[in-house]
């Protein structure tokens, strides 16, 4: 019986002893290389439940929607921090939770797969992952050349929270590896950063996948939503563009674990996570604490020491 | 027929009359815009992550501004309709049909659209047909398909070394005499009709969507509305790829002493799009809110323009971060019509 197997019997298992009530995982999708997400309640179900390199959502996002229900969720390496650190943020209870962790070797990102084709990403019809291979049409790809950017530095394979797992140990990246593309940025002067984050921002539409698809965004009203006051307008005016992702990034300060979910759901392809990982780099230097590590550790700017940083207070 | 390699050049005449607004890739993404050159044009694609709407009904849109005086903002302004003669070039027929429903909803009956009209009457519509559809088209569920001339001035075809070129409208027609294009040859009729038959071999099984309107009603409370919108974010993304969804928000953006009223694209799956000053919110969860999407889209509005509020051009399935897949909305649909029937018919007996 294949490991994918005995995952679906041990979660057919907790749905029928009650365990859980609803399982989160994968189902095959209708658009190729991307699987979607599949809410199972019945134990004969389970059948639909799948894993591979197209399951990039991060699963986590949809934990808050179920507070106080008992709840079932395959993650990913990167998706088990967003567990995490909603366990530390007091969003979901570990006696609630059944976790399956999955050993991830990386995600594919369609995107990758059509500029190494050098066609839309609409024109790739027939595609699917033979092992290592990503086959469309008549050509192939060596998967590891088009997982999202993100997996090629990851240092999270592994998942860090679970009640069985899936899947092989994978090794991870080289630990200074994975902000490479933050320091490229800090290299800049503050004109040029402007500039690059300006570009960035130029194909944004304000639709707000990124942080719907944030398992970390889970405020009942965003600031967004505010009327009164009405923070900035719903325009695609750079001002307003840039003031939104100017303050959800700083909003995930000390919360953000990485996992890039923003950028994949991104329709415009934006390198969102260029942000986040600024803001998670400066972090970890400035209070030595990385989000989604340690179920019981307080967020530090929700906490004081005597000896924190404060140098941006005059 | 007009020869590819006259092509530039039949544009830059056609730029000396019109601004064109046409395919192009502006900030890494190919989508419509304003082009100043011939060579920007991409005519060779599948179809724009972003549909054509813009041209008509743009993302934001100031409709008054207005200026201080004294401590009162009572000074307003009018923004000049914009009327410039323009040819949007290279639409696929989906998008093309698309413009319709938009007609239904801004240019007819009895409220009327200054800012859309002004850019709607102003503007000629050549459409390129589509030869290579991709599997989450499905024009071809509402009887349409890619060779459809619905809603096209000037309908262009791909014949090999040469487009096919046919005035749909008078509009249209009135355009092509202007210049002479020559008739084509059986040669290339042919080559024209053999590219079509390919284009429609790649189209995928579907079934048809007229009927469903008639499903819908009696599914008002019927539990598939919460499981097809589980998955669902709520990011809105489908809502602002789509060429037919046209819900807005109008706001006041205020300055220091101006501001302008803004006209803004807004998504009918936010949260809190149909909250209520009060703080109650009639669409309390997605499942409501997803009930309303698939009903405006294929109930409400065929019953009230007689249109659908899809036109099949499959850019929602593609952009949806969760590829929630509206084809797959309408199968549970039926499925759910019928089950009801069936039990209905064994209560029955």
């Amino acid at each position: 019986m294949s490991a994918l197997q005995t995952v679906r019997d041990t979660v057919a298992g907790w749905l029928r002893s009650g365990e859980i009530e609803l399982f989160i995982g994968y189902e095959a999708g209708t658009v190729p290389l991307r699987a979607t997400p599949t809410f199972i309640r019945n134990p004969e179900d389970v059948d639909r439940l799948i894993w591979d390199a197209t399951c990039e959502n991060n699963l986590a996002a949809f934990l808050p929607k179920y507070r106080g229900k008992k709840v079932g969720i395959m993650v990913k390496g990167c998706d088990s921090h967003a567990v995490i650190g909603l366990l530390q943020e007091g969003q979901v209870i570990r006696e609630n939770l059944r976790i399956v962790g999955v050993h991830c070797p990386g995600v594919v990102d369609v995107r990758r797969v059509a500029a190494q084709l050098g066609v839309p990403v609409e024109q790739i019809d027939d595609a699917r992952i033979e092992g290592e291979q990503v086959i469309v049409g008549e050509q192939t790809l060596a998967l590891r050349d088009v997982l999202f950017e993100g997996c090629q530095t990851c240092t999270c394979h592994a998942p860090a929270i679970y009640d069985v797992t899936l899947g092989e140990p994978v090794v991870d990246a080289a630990e200074g590896d994975s902000f490479a593309h933050v320091r490229e940025m800090e290299a800049l002067s503050a004109e040029e950063r402007w500039v690059r984050f300006a570009q960035e921002l130029e194909r944004c539409n304000l639709c707000f996948a990124c942080r719907n698809a944030c398992p970390m965004c889970y405020c009942n009203i965003c600031f967004v939503d505010r009327s009164m006051p009405r923070w900035f307008n719903q325009t695609t005016q750079p001002e307003d563009k840039q003031f939104y992702q100017v303050m959800r990034t700083f909003h995930l300060a000390g919360r953000c674990v990485g996992c890039g979910a923003c950028t994949r759901a991104c329709p415009q392809g934006i390198n969102i996570r260029l942000f986040l990982d600024k803001l998670r780099a400066d972090v970890q230097e400035l209070y030595g604490y990385e989000a989604g590590e340690d179920a019981e550790a307080k967020p530090p700017l929700t906490t004081y020491r005597e000896d924190d940083y404060n140098d941006f207070i005059l | 027929m007009l020869s590819k390699k006259a092509l530039t050049s039949t544009l830059y005449d056609l730029m000396d009359l019109y601004r064109v607004i046409a395919p192009c890739q502006r900030d890494g993404e190919l989508r419509f815009d304003r082009v100043s050159s011939p060579r920007e044009i991409v005519l060779d694609y599948g179809n724009t992550a972003k549909s054509p709407k813009g041209v008509f009904f743009p993302q934001n849109e100031a409709m008054i501004k207005f200026g201080r005086q004294v401590d009162q903002f009572n000074q307003i302004k009018q923004v000049p309709l914009d009327r410039t003669p323009t040819v949007l070039l290279g639409v696929r027929p989906c998008d093309a049909r698309s413009f319709l429903l938009l007609d239904a909803v801004f240019a007819q009956g009895r409220y009327l659209d200054p800012y859309y009209q002004a850019r709607r009457q102003n503007t000629l519509i050549v459409t390129m047909a589509c030869a290579s559809p991709r599997q989450t088209c499905f024009c071809h569920a509402f009887g349409s398909g890619p060779y459809d001339r619905e809603g096209s001035d000037i309908f262009l075809r791909d014949a090999g070394d040469a487009y096919l070129v046919e005035g749909v409208s008078q509009k249209g027609r009135d355009l092509i005499y202007q210049g002479y294009l020559g008739r084509a040859s059986q040669a290339y009729l042919d080559k024209a009709v053999e590219i079509e038959a390919q284009a429609n071999a790649r189209l995928a099984d579907i079934e048809p969507v007229a009927g469903i309107e008639k499903l819908l009603p009696g599914l008002f409370d019927s539990p598939i509305w919460q499981e097809i919108s589980e998955k669902c974010i709520a990011c809105g993304t489908c809502t602002y790829a789509c060429p037919t969804c046209h819900c807005f928000n109008i706001e006041d953006r205020v300055l220091a002493n101006s501001g302008e009223r803004v006209r803004a694209w807004d998504s009918c799956m936010y949260q809190f799009f149909t909250q209520h000053a009060s703080g109650h919110n009639p669409r309390p969860d997605q499942a409501a809110r997803w009930r309303q999407r698939t009903m405006h889209k294929f109930e409400y509005l065929p019953r009230n323009v007689g249109l659908f509020g899809c036109v099949g051009c499959g850019r929602c399935v593609q952009s949806c971060p969760v590829r929630l897949d509206i084809r797959g909305v309408l199968r549970r649909v039926r499925a759910a019509a019928e089950a009801a029937a069936t039990a209905g018919a064994n209560v029955e007996e």
